[in-house]
């Protein structure tokens, strides 16, 4: 029996003779076929790019929200559905407040689906927009979260990369907000985006089916870009084998971003390294994996424009290239070294 | 989105690194792909003996992420361990799958072995596999789904006991069993 699948069936193989070992090791063999390639390279449905929503409205205020959709239509709800979404983001509701966000109020039916693309935002560090969807009724079953993955790209010609979207749940008439980041010039200027939602997918609840609705619904808009304060300051913090270096802090009216590289040593066969920022316990944002030396971002959603700096603790994960097996509580990496780094007290500078 | 990525204080620990993931990954997409990056492959192949061929497995985990993503907010820990919490939607998404599809599946599909760089090698593989699956065809249903529960989803008999509703001793003697009974079949 191979070694490496001996912790695994330990309770199994307990006093069990040589044919019983063999046994075991045949059926993990058998069970465990190799996985397509596809499944290993991507989230589900609408990768390659990232997933995430979030349950914003209880149930009574969707089923009181619908009760008055049919009797005033659509128009008038969709409007409190994309504020709540827009609002969650502390950094939106705060351009919000500022007056900075634009209203656009652009709307596409394809098919009998409705996009109504009503609000954007665009910043040094981040651009947002803000949609509602009619989609046709369908049966409870089949009544989950809407998704899409809309891209947006200027007149330039540069595509923006998704960093997310919140979504409501649950009813044919939803809203989705999607950020994007923003790496380009960091001064005032207005930008002329087109937003592409090449499809429109429903979530199954419970044992429904995932429903796609294809467009494309195609958005032109321009958005006036706010600028930025950008601290050119190179601050380095190091623990043993690991040296955590910020090179560009740019601070916007919605997020700020944090550019940064992380330079390890004696550590073997790992997948990348992503930093976590907290401050006092809340977690402030976190970057995708990112590999050793190379220059990456992470931007917290935070309006920080006034402050002059930050506190903040930094979490620095460092996973093994092969994910820790079934069963196993993997407290450190193959190489013996620790696949968390933790180093406290970082003052950054906003100014 | 990541916004709004709140961790009560104090909990921001590195102490429970699983429960600290599934608390971000409930709304922070970054977390969500590292949680689908550490289940996609158990729950795949706990699909896979259950689906007729490995794109409608592949089709029906990617449908099971997306059940789990929803689901996110509303999981609490309360003594149910997050793998037995994600594998009880996976199997009920089978459930529901194999009543949709009322498709039988061979277990002689399952013994496709990988391109055969080494011929020998893979007569051997390929002969183990045909046997295991002679074997496991005369095994009930629900001797079927633990057997895949413990070797593909990696679950412990406790997990196990979970997601199918019994108790942890119950699915440890049945378990036991089950192989003990392999065992002499194989050699009978």
């Amino acid at each position: 029996m191979a070694k490496h699948i001996v912790p695994l069936y330990a309770d199994l193989i307990d006093g069990m003779d040589a044919d019983g070992q063999q046994l075991v090791a045949d059926l993990h063999a058998f069970f465990n076929p190799a996985v397509p390639s596809r499944l290993q390279a991507a989230l589900p449905l609408v990768a390659p790019r990232a997933v995430g929503w979030k349950w914003h409205w209880p149930r009574t205020a969707l089923i009181a929200a619908l009760a008055i959709f049919a009797l005033v239509g659509a128009t008038y709800l969709a409007l409190p559905l994309l504020q709540s979404l827009w609002s969650e983001d502390r950094g939106l509701q705060h351009v919000t407040q500022a007056g900075l966000a634009r209203e656009l109020n652009l709307r596409q039916t394809i098919d009998g689906v409705t996009v109504h693309v009503q609000k954007g935002y665009a910043d040094a560090s981040r651009v947002a927009i803000g949609y509602s969807v009619e989609l046709p009724p369908t049966t409870a079953a089949n009544d989950g979260p809407q998704l899409s993955a809309p891209i947006l790209t200027d007149d330039d010609g540069a595509t923006y990369p998704s960093l997310g979207f919140a979504t409501t749940n649950d009813s044919p008439l939803g809203a989705q907000v999607h950020t994007f980041a923003q790496r380009g010039a960091t001064n005032a200027r207005d930008i002329a985006f087109t937003l592409t939602i090449a499809e429109l997918v429903r979530a199954p609840r419970g044992s429904g089916t995932v429903q796609a609705f294809r467009g494309p619904w195609v958005f032109n808009f321009t958005l006036p870009m706010a600028g930025a304060r950008v601290v050119e300051r190179t601050l380095t913090f190091t623990r043993p084998g690991v040296e955590l270096t910020f090179t560009r802090i740019v601070v916007a009216p919605s997020a700020t971003r944090f550019e940064y590289r992380v330079h390890l040593e004696g550590f073997t066969d790992r997948a990348g390294a992503s930093l976590l920022l907290f401050v006092s316990g809340r977690g402030l944002g976190g970057g995708p994996p990112c590999q050793p030396d190379v220059e990456c971002a992470m931007i917290a959603p935070e309006p920080l424009l006034a402050a002059d700096a930050l506190h903040v603790d930094a979490l620095i994960s460092i996973p093994d290239s092969e994910p820790c097996p079934p069963r196993q509580r993997c407290e450190v990496g193959r190489d013996g070294k620790p696949l968390q780094i933790r180093i406290d007290g970082l003052v950054l500078p906003l100014r | 989105m990541h916004s709004s990525v709140t961790f009560p204080a104090g909990e921001a620990g590195v102490e429970s690194d699983e429960l600290e993931v599934v608390r971000r990954a409930a709304v922070d997409p970054n977390a969500l792909a590292v949680l689908y990056q550490r289940y996609v492959a158990r729950v795949y192949r706990f699909l896979r003996v259950r689906c007729s061929s490995p794109d409608e497995a592949a089709d029906l985990t990617q449908q099971v992420f997306l059940k789990i993503a929803e689901a996110l907010p509303r999981y609490r820990e309360r003594g149910v361990p997050f793998a037995a919490w994600l594998f009880r939607i996976a199997r009920n998404a089978a459930i529901d799958h194999a009543r949709r599809h009322r498709a039988i599946v061979p277990w002689d599909s399952l013994t496709q072995a990988a391109a055969p760089d080494d011929v020998e090698a893979w007569v051997i593989d390929r002969e183990t596999r045909a046997r295991v699956a002679a074997l496991l065809a005369g095994l009930s249903s629900d001797e079927r789904e633990l057997l895949s529960l413990r070797f593909s989803a990696g679950l412990s008999s406790r997990e196990i006991a979970v997601v199918v509703g019994r108790n942890e001793a119950a699915v440890k003697k049945r378990l036991t069993r089950t192989i003990q009974r392999l065992k002499e079949q194989s050699n009978g």
